[in-house]
């Protein structure tokens, strides 16, 4: 009697549910997930700037990869990238006539850990490029030493750079290592994460995760299998990657220039005189009425090493670097000492970057100085963003170090 | 034995495990997803395992 209950009142209705949620399937289709994707070769090789990637659009993604493969210099940075008005931003100044190259990738936010993830899903092309890295020392302090926000991250970090590096096992195991606890550490920060970021996050340090773990792991495994039978957007970084890496293309001819940089400075200085008249900070007018006027200085607060996430994930991008036997150039930006107080807080940090730099053997340029002798009207805009002059002094680093004659 | 009752618990089943099959086919099939890695506003973590 009571199987027959079963069966009457439970079995046969779940029969007939599944059978028809089977034809509901066949005849109205659910809202697909977009497996397509788009880009414009054309847009891809006259790009100078990359201020983010989109998912499904691979135009930025183009243009950085083919760019790493052909020994164009790329140059990371952040917020001082979005400093379009200057001749002197590299890639303005390096983009004037045709047979001169040189793509900016980077925004404010655009952190060591970005910078990172962005190599590691490009590592195949990264071993001859020509990379310059610019630091921002407000990244080591207090406020923003808290390491790159997921949001950032996300920005560049789109789903098929994340596949990419779930299924990229010549990363070393460091770095990987590293990967993995930035997803583990901000998972609860990510609202639907997709399977390469579900199999990512999962701690596998003792046997305990290890076993807790292997159905999730194995439903995430089964799901990325699927996906790289399927879906075509997710593996196209993957299929970029290879075909450039195959591919035989002529190096990018980064030609040395003979520039006369003291007329350059010179120019800029007066100019710089007519922008900044109302201040004896050495800031633009414009900035100073907006932002300064009236305020005290910001005061400037140092976190000990251990402690700091933003150095942490610099030593993390060095490694990387150093396993893959790149040879970039870093670049340490200035602060303005007239409108900070207590800079003298960052130097230890500052030196530990050098240091670490110069023992592997990186070449860096090294424009921080607490002093405020040192200070030079022109090299920064406002409190923090250079201006020509500054620029130039790192235009001239790049040329010098990544000159092809 | 049939009688009302049992045809209209019957029914009842039915309509249920109707709604919740097409609701997990809808909710967990790969192909049904929407975006997929969205980072949090103020408001979202409700949403952040689902």
């Amino acid at each position: 009697m009571l199987f027959k209950k079963i069966g009457f009142f439970h079995l046969l209705p779940l029969t007939i549910s599944i059978v028809i949620a089977l034809v509901c399937n066949n005849v109205f289709h659910f809202p697909c997930k977009d497996i397509s994707y788009t880009f414009s070769i054309e847009t891809s090789k006259s790009t100078k700037h990359i201020e983010k990637f989109f998912t499904n659009d691979l135009t930025n993604q183009i243009a950085l990869s083919y760019n790493l493969k052909r020994r164009v210099p790329v140059l990371f940075g952040s917020s001082e990238l979005t400093s379009v008005h200057l001749n002197g931003l590299a890639f303005n100044f390096f983009n004037n006539e045709p047979n001169e190259k040189l793509i900016g990738i980077g925004t404010a936010g655009f952190q060591n850990f970005a910078i990172l993830s962005v190599l590691a899903a490009n590592k195949p092309l990264i071993k001859d490029a020509k990379l310059a890295i610019i630091l921002s020392p407000g990244w080591f302090e207090k406020q923003y030493c808290n390491g790159t926000k997921v949001s950032r991250f996300l920005d560049y970090c789109p789903p098929n750079y994340m596949y990419q590096i779930s299924q990229d096992t010549s990363i070393d195991e460091q770095t990987s290592k590293y990967l993995r606890n930035y997803i583990y550490k901000n998972y609860d920060k990510i609202s639907k994460p997709d399977a390469a970021i579900r199999f990512m996050s999962k701690k596998n340090s003792v046997l305990f995760h290890d076993i807790f773990n292997f159905p999730f792991l194995s439903l995430d495994k089964k799901e990325l299998e699927f996906q790289k039978k399927n879906d075509p957007y997710l593996i196209s970084q993957h299929i970029l990657l290879t075909s450039l890496t195959n591919s035989k293309m002529q190096p990018f001819y980064f030609k040395n220039q003979s520039i006369n940089w003291d007329s350059l400075n010179e120019m800029a200085l007066n100019d710089f005189k007519k922008i900044s008249n109302n201040n004896d900070l050495g800031i633009s007018n414009e900035y100073y009425d907006a932002w300064i006027k009236g305020k005290s200085k910001k005061v400037l607060y140092s976190v000990d090493k251990l402690n700091n996430t933003e150095y942490q994930d610099f030593l993390a991008l060095v490694h990387f670097l150093k396993v893959n036997n790149c040879k970039p150039i870093f670049i340490i930006m200035p602060l303005n000492m007239k409108t900070h107080e207590n800079l003298e807080t960052l130097q230890p940090i500052i030196n530990d970057i050098n240091l670490t730099l110069k023992q592997n053997n990186f070449k860096v340029l090294d424009m921080y100085s607490p002093n405020v002798s040192n200070f030079r009207e022109g090299l920064l805009e406002d409190v923090m963003h250079p201006y020509e002059i500054g620029w130039y002094q790192m235009d001239k680093f790049i040329l010098e170090n990544f000159h092809d004659n | 034995m049939i009688t009302k009752e049992n045809i209209m618990l019957f029914l009842k089943n039915t309509f249920l495990y109707t709604a919740i099959v097409l609701g997990c086919l809808f909710l967990y099939n790969y192909s049904n997803k929407s975006v997929s890695n969205i980072p949090h506003t103020d408001f979202s973590f409700v949403y952040a395992q689902f």
